[in-house]
């Protein structure tokens, strides 16, 4: 006998999704899913992304990473609550994930949530999380010719940082082509170019996130 | 690896949908139908070496596993068909 089933399967993750969301809205927490591919500057940019946010917000960090701490160490300067998951191989981080973490986090005393996702291109643009803004920090080094290659999570971000724009004379690279080439994919995002290793170059990110950060607490 | 999750995902649902038509689970399941669609980011052979390995010793375990191509974004769980 046949039963129809007819259910998406990642209705299990984007039901906890929904959750984590509503529970950020009702708690006025902002939230940002940062995702790239390895190595692409995320750590960096919330260093200093940290270092000038953290005497007007109060910030907060959920670190993935398949195996390691190394990037919670380097945030643990900051003297901010930060939740450790190690994924142990897994390619991304799941909302019932970030569920666990937020549950280890004081979030009452939060005002900005940065969830520094697992590096990797293709995976987490499939598991919603229940962020408000998902960032994708796109290292020039990585070529023109990505963003169509990985068109999904492109498709999928809200604010595109094109990062270490201060490297693309030595690496070739046409800095107009890869905003093309984003902008061909996806027509909404915010796309900014920044050196996350120089804070001036952070002014135009700093800002957007603190529009959000006082949008979100004053909804 | 995203495939694995999907896997988990999966078995959830067809366990959930199996156990309310048959809540002793005396029954065999000879075929699932999965609907792959748009944009195609499950590997189906990935996909299969997680669900066969995740089922292993289940009431799924040797089910013929069958899957269509859709417009809809997502990955479905499209049909189960059980023994008679």
């Amino acid at each position: 006998m046949e039963i129809k089933v007819l259910r998406n399967v990642m209705i299990k993750n984007n039901s906890v999704g929904k959750d984590n969301r509503e529970l950020f809205i009702n708690k006025k927490v902002f939230v940002a899913n940062l995702v790239s591919s390895p190595g692409a500057g995320k750590t960096t940019l919330l260093e200093n992304s940290i270092s000038s946010l953290a005497a007007k917000y109060k910030v907060g960090v959920i670190e993935g990473d398949l195996y390691t701490s190394r990037d919670a160490e380097r945030l643990e300067k900051f003297n901010i609550p930060i939740v450790q998951i190690n994924t142990e191989g897994g390619c991304h981080l799941d909302a019932r994930m970030v569920r666990g973490a937020i549950n280890e986090l004081n979030i009452d005393n939060v005002d900005v949530l940065f969830i520094e996702n697992v590096g990797n291109l293709v995976c987490p643009s499939s598991f919603d999380l229940g962020e408000h803004k998902r960032i994708l920090v796109y290292s020039i080094t990585e070529g023109e010719d990505k963003p169509k290659k990985y068109s999904t999570m492109f498709s999928t971000a809200d604010v595109v940082i094109i990062n270490k724009v201060d490297l693309s004379k030595a690496c070739k690279i046409n800095i107009d082509q890869v905003e093309n080439e984003i902008r061909s994919i996806n027509k909404k995002a915010l796309i900014l170019k920044v050196s996350a290793l120089e804070p001036n170059s952070l002014r135009e990110w700093l800002l957007w996130l603190e529009g959000e950060i006082e949008r979100v607490k004053k909804s | 690896m995203h495939e694995g999750k999907i896997a988990e995902y999966s078995y959830s649902i067809i366990e959930e949908v199996f156990k309310e038509k048959y809540p002793l689970m005396d029954k065999k399941i000879k075929k699932i139908v999965f609907a792959i669609g748009r944009p195609h980011t499950v590997m189906r052979d990935s996909f299969e070496f997680y669900f066969c390995e995740l089922t292993r010793g289940t009431f799924l375990e040797g089910a013929d596993l069958v899957y269509e191509y859709v417009e809809e974004e997502g990955f479905y769980v499209s049909s189960i068909d059980v023994e008679d």
